[in-house]
């Protein structure tokens, strides 16, 4: 624990530090999609709350809950549905690690009204108050095992963790998920990457400063591309990984929009967190990231997703 | 009966289309249409969705209809998925009319694309019985 201890000393010490700019003009979402994380202006980094003691890279504070709902809708439109794994109507208990805000857990009891869904999170205080009945909350860190039975669910889910699970615990982590999964039962992992394709100079240079900080804190993004190998090891069969490039951009009408408001929020909140720990003043990353945006529209780039869902095997 | 997505409630018992089980006990049902598949056919019918699935990821724009699409080859996959080792050699899937079209209209995506219909040249092949193509892939 050392590490992380020196880690969030350092990130506390960090919010005590001037802070940052918003995203890249221009971002808003299209009409018809759902309100995009509000920034008004600059939010100085002491305004935005984190975990204490936690591997968490982002925010926890109810700007970042609402770009989390934002991306819930992105994700919807551009994957066509909340999740991949070839479900039937059969299931009955889902577990969604890393819930977050619940909407995920939410829409898909609207979708499997007969199943007991539970999600699980390092903290609760992002769930709708009061919590909706429909659905089960449980605090708990996946990092430090899941609190559940072994066998316990039909459908294992859990996306978008990157910034919450250093590299080295994955393979604990998914052989956690494979645990709590019914014999039959689905896993189902998505992540996103650090490959935008085609990559342009201004991206080249974006993503190496990220990945390059979220390297030296332990988050290596190369691991992610394992993720149907990771489910393999844990046992899993019929496995199937995908990496889907979602377009990113204006070009690509409402969803591309989608996407990029989020991406541009997402960043824009990691910036936030890793400009306090280096000496890139904000405004630099703010450029990077006007740069990369205007290379997404003009070579139509796209966002690569990772992608796996398995089986736990019958014994 | 109203929904709260557009695909419809998955998990309304009353809605079990393509249930689908081996040997005995099924049934068509009204406006329902049987597919008696070999293993061989199973394979090959989930090895085309899943690559039409990634194709579909890669290369369309994501559209409502596009949307719709995927959702109903995922939901196919997902009665494929559950056939049960047959008694027999063959299983049986029990698909509403919309899960038929849907079924048939990617197969004609797949068929009218010289690149995609080579790489599923012979999962074509072994599709062609049970959906009367004449020629066996094309």
């Amino acid at each position: 624990m050392g590490f992380w201890h020196h880690l969030f000393r350092k990130r506390r010490r960090a919010q005590a530090r001037a802070a940052s700019s918003p995203v890249p003009a221009g971002t808003t979402a299209a009409a018809e999609a759902p309100a995009a994380p509000e920034q008004a202006g600059p939010v100085p980094l002491t305004q935005r709350r984190y975990l204490d003691d936690i591997p968490y890279l982002l925010p926890k504070d109810p700007l970042e809950d609402q770009r989390l709902n934002y991306q819930h809708h992105a994700l919807a439109r551009t994957l066509s549905n909340h999740y991949l794994a070839p479900l039937t109507p059969g299931i009955r208990t889902i577990l969604d690690v890393g819930t977050g805000t619940g909407i995920w857990a939410f829409e898909m009891q609207a979708l499997f009204p007969h199943a007991c869904i539970v999600g699980v999170d390092v903290s609760l205080q992002s769930l709708p108050q009061p919590v909706p009945p429909t659905c089960v909350f449980v605090r708990a860190n996946v990092l430090e095992g899941l609190p559940f039975p072994d066998a316990q669910f039909c459908y294992t889910h859990q996306r978008l963790l990157v910034a919450a699970i250093p590299s080295r615990s994955w393979p604990g982590v998914v052989r956690e998920l494979v645990r709590v999964t019914r014999p039959g039962g689905w896993i189902e992992l998505l992540e996103l990457s650090d490959v935008i394709q085609p990559a342009g100079p201004a991206t080249r240079r974006l993503l190496d400063w990220f990945t390059g900080i979220s390297q030296q804190l332990g988050f290596e993004m190369a691991v992610l591309r394992q993720l149907g190998e990771l489910l393999q090891q844990a046992g899993c069969v019929e496995v199937t990984s995908q990496d889907i490039p979602v377009p990113l951009g204006r070009w690509a009408g409402a969803a591309g929009q989608l996407l990029l408001t989020d991406v541009l929020h997402g960043l824009g909140a990691l910036k936030d967190s890793y400009c306090a720990r280096t000496t890139t003043p904000p405004a630099v990353v703010d450029a990077m990231l006007q740069e990369a945006a205007q290379e997404w529209e003009q070579q139509q780039a796209r966002y690569v997703f990772h992608a796996a869902y398995g089986r736990r095997p019958q014994p | 009966m109203s929904h709260p997505d557009r695909d419809g409630d998955p998990a309304d018992p009353r809605s079990r289309s393509g249930e689908a089980a081996s040997a005995s006990g099924v049934h068509a049902g009204p406006g329902r249409v049987l597919l008696i598949l070999s293993q061989e056919q199973v394979a090959a019918l989930r090895a085309v969705l899943e690559g039409y699935r990634a194709y579909a990821f890669c290369q369309l724009l994501p559209t409502t209809e596009r949307n719709e699409r995927l959702r109903q080859t995922q939901r196919l996959l997902g009665w494929l998925h559950e056939l049960a080792p047959p008694p027999g050699s063959q299983c049986w899937l029990s698909l509403l009319p919309d899960e038929r079209g849907s079924l048939q209209h990617v197969l004609q995506v797949i068929r009218e694309q010289p690149a995609l219909r080579d790489r599923w040249r012979r999962e074509l092949q072994v599709l062609a019985p049970l959906f009367g193509w004449e020629d066996g892939s094309s």
